[in-house]
């Protein structure tokens, strides 16, 4: 026998059950006390409506300004895909900001469009949070004009 | 039995014996994070701090906010917060921005600001 190899003996293969025993009663033991200790704070909803905020009511993002920041007035200009990645970043957030005059779509911009598009199909699953909401917005392109913004945004949860 | 039959079963059990005290440590952790609510401090205050930046992010001027975090220690790396627990790493997400960068291990007090578009974080000195 070359030295240092190791002979699987008769003891040792007896051994085996054990600490195979031993981890699932430990796993079960912290399977059963993780189920009646886990708590979970909801914050979704508000983490999305803090998030449809920030795209008017940041400079970063869409919000209009002149000699001051004028939240929920959109400033056309940043109206871009582009803008929106970098005014908001987060792997599990997807939105598409869809601005209309009545009928008429004007623009639609995506923030996270890969994540948005991949995921919005899911949003029927519990594992994701998603909203739907318009909001009357003034918008500025070449002076200030009405306007309506349809926010779609999905959130992984889970 | 012969020398070696028994020598193995000595190392045998001295390992069983380490495993099972090893096991037994974080259990007994695991199990005291939970009962004390420390485990359930730290998932508060993840998202405590998560939702203040989101906040903070969506101000539209310049704001400046204090926050205790009594005697917890906090990570933030990218876009995501971590609070240590002697088991458990609790880590929760914020949305950051491309301008601001607020990587950096924290404790105390802390001071969020967004001046000029940015976002920092400063701890607070005596």
């Amino acid at each position: 026998m070359k030295k240092g190899a190791f002979i699987l003996t008769t003891e040792t293969m007896m051994w085996i059950p054990r600490f195979i025993l031993l981890v699932l009663v430990v796993l079960s033991v912290f399977f059963v006390v993780s189920m009646k200790v886990s708590k979970d704070f909801d914050i979704k909803e508000i983490e999305t409506k803090l998030l449809t905020l920030r795209y008017l009511n940041s400079e970063n993002c869409l919000a209009y300004k002149d000699t001051k920041v004028n939240p929920g007035i959109i400033d056309i200009n940043k109206f871009n895909d582009e803008n929106l990645d970098e005014c908001l970043i987060r792997e599990n957030f997807g939105a598409k900001l869809e601005l209309k005059e009545g009928d008429k779509t004007i623009k639609t911009v995506f923030n996270g469009k890969d994540f948005f598009i991949d995921n919005n199909a899911l949003c029927f699953s519990d594992k994701y949070y998603c909203t739907n909401k318009i909001v009357y917005v003034l918008y500025y392109d070449n002076g200030m004009k009405n306007g309506l913004l349809n926010i779609n945004t999905a959130m992984r949860v889970k | 039995m012969n020398k070696r039959g028994v020598e193995e079963r000595v190392i045998l059990w001295a390992f069983y014996s380490v495993l099972a005290i090893i096991l037994l440590v974080i259990f007994f952790n695991y199990i005291k994070e939970a009962a004390t609510g420390i485990g359930l401090k730290n998932e508060f205050l993840a998202r405590d701090i998560a939702l203040i930046l989101d906040s903070i992010y969506a101000a539209p001027n310049d704001i400046s906010i204090d926050y205790e975090l009594d005697d917890k220690i906090i990570e933030i790396k990218g876009n995501k917060i971590k609070v240590g627990g002697a088991i458990r790493l609790t880590e929760y997400s914020f949305a950051n921005d491309i301008l601001s960068n607020i990587d950096g291990i924290y404790k105390d007090k802390i001071i969020i600001k967004k001046e000029n578009r940015k976002i920092s974080i400063e701890e607070f000195k005596k």
